[in-house]
């Protein structure tokens, strides 16, 4: 099956084709059989975590204050104007680090160990959609333009570590050779393709349990509050770090927010309240001028993850 | 690991160091900003101390990196047509 850059693709040896049957638009979380009782959220669609406010941006009146525009990545530094420095972290920093990892949704999002085909390693961070597959970027489990002989291709392995904290290991860890992609990541390196997977050899998501993924209608994004949490470098080795805040802006291929991140977060959940359940709507990627961004969960993107999930 | 999809990637290397100028092993390294959008990745020191990031546009990156002890340094590399020079970051 093809389907233009969104075709999938593997490090495997036999391609897996996409099942004939149509999809439903929404993927439902699962809390797993591990138990306990999940992490409260707020009545605006933000985790409930000690010590995180939201931004003070957001309580100014929504007629006083203009969103900014998207960075439309096919504008480039014209978008940008003179090259100015970017920061991930934006303003003060708001993230709040989590320490109840081991519980729901926390224990979902996976740190993750990347040894790359050079056997160079690297940081990242991976979310459970399903008892054996995590969703991630694109450019953890395949290495595009390193600059650096025997290192570009799909990564050799990925040690995973659900709910880590610092060198806590609540679930243990388990290592992954078996990856997904899209073509229009592994063979053109473009950021608007820039998301992936991580098939373990175990059904540990049943255990910690999964987000929902979901396609979702520009309207309704940008009056979305979305949450992140990963295990960004900056940080205390392996440890949790949450930040949340409402959608800056849309593209029909990207989501920006102004959500604070760092180094080892690609690959995070963007995800949003619905219906009581957590729901990715992006794969976090990368940081911006003013706003981070992630690959935005389209049909074709929640497609492919539906198969990657099977 | 570069949103740039064309050939001009450019490098950005460095070593981490102790006071003694021995090499850094398992420090955490990631591009804390820059000119362009970058990949919220962060790379792990091997025996070496060294790392290195691709780049796809000129401008000036600030380097951070963050050791298992918790200490920390940053470092700003100017990037242009020929490259940069090689970061050295010494955690205090």
């Amino acid at each position: 099956m093809t389907n233009g850059p969104h075709t999938a693709v593997s490090n495997q040896p036999v391609e897996i084709t996409a099942p004939a049957a149509e999809q439903a638009v929404f993927e439902g979380p699962s809390e797993g059989a591990q138990g306990g009782s999940p992490a409260a959220f707020t009545s605006d669609g933000l985790e409930q975590v000690a010590g995180h406010t939201r931004a003070l941006s957001e309580s100014v009146p929504a007629e006083a204050w203009t969103a900014p525009s998207a960075p439309l990545p096919d504008i480039g530094e014209a978008s940008f104007g003179p090259p100015d420095m970017l920061e991930t972290v934006h303003g003060p920093d708001d993230r709040v680090q989590i320490t109840d990892t081991a519980a729901y949704p926390w224990r979902v999002n996976a740190s993750l160990l990347i040894t790359a085909a050079d056997n160079s390693q690297w940081i990242g961070t991976g979310w459970f959609i399903g008892p054996h597959t995590l969703v991630t970027a694109g450019h953890v489990v395949h290495i595009k333009h390193s600059g650096v002989p025997g290192r570009d291709g799909w990564v050799k392995s990925i040690q995973v570590m659900p709910g880590r904290n610092g060198t806590f290991l609540p679930f243990g860890a388990v290592t992954s050779t078996n990856f997904r992609s899209v073509t229009g990541w592994t063979a053109d390196g473009d950021e608007n393709f820039d998301y992936g997977a991580i098939v373990i050899p175990t059904e540990l998501g049943a255990v910690t349990g999964w987000f929902g993924f979901g396609s979702w209608p520009d309207a309704d994004l940008l009056k979305t509050s979305v949450n992140i949490s990963g295990y960004p470098g900056d940080q205390p080795p392996g440890t949790q770090w949450y930040d949340g805040r409402g959608v800056s802006s849309v593209n029909p291929l990207k989501v920006f927010y102004d959500i604070d991140t760092a180094g080892g977060q690609s690959g995070s959940a963007v995800y949003r309240i619905h219906n009581g359940g957590r729901y990715g709507i992006a794969v976090h990627a990368y940081g911006g001028l003013t706003t981070n961004s992630g690959t935005r969960i389209t049909k074709a993107v929640f497609d492919n993850l539906v198969l990657w999930k099977a | 690991m570069t949103a740039s999809g064309g050939p001009a990637v450019r490098l950005v290397t460095g070593t981490v160091l102790d006071a003694d100028g021995a090499p850094v092993a398992g420090a955490s390294v990631h591009l804390a900003d820059g000119p362009v959008p970058l990949p919220d990745i962060a790379a792990l020191t091997g025996p070496d101390g060294r790392f290195s990031f691709p780049v796809g546009a000129d401008g000036v990156y600030t380097v951070a990196c963050r050791t298992a002890d918790g200490r920390g340094a940053r470092a700003a590399v100017a990037v242009g047509p020929a490259g940069a020079p090689p970061v050295e970051l010494r955690p205090g």
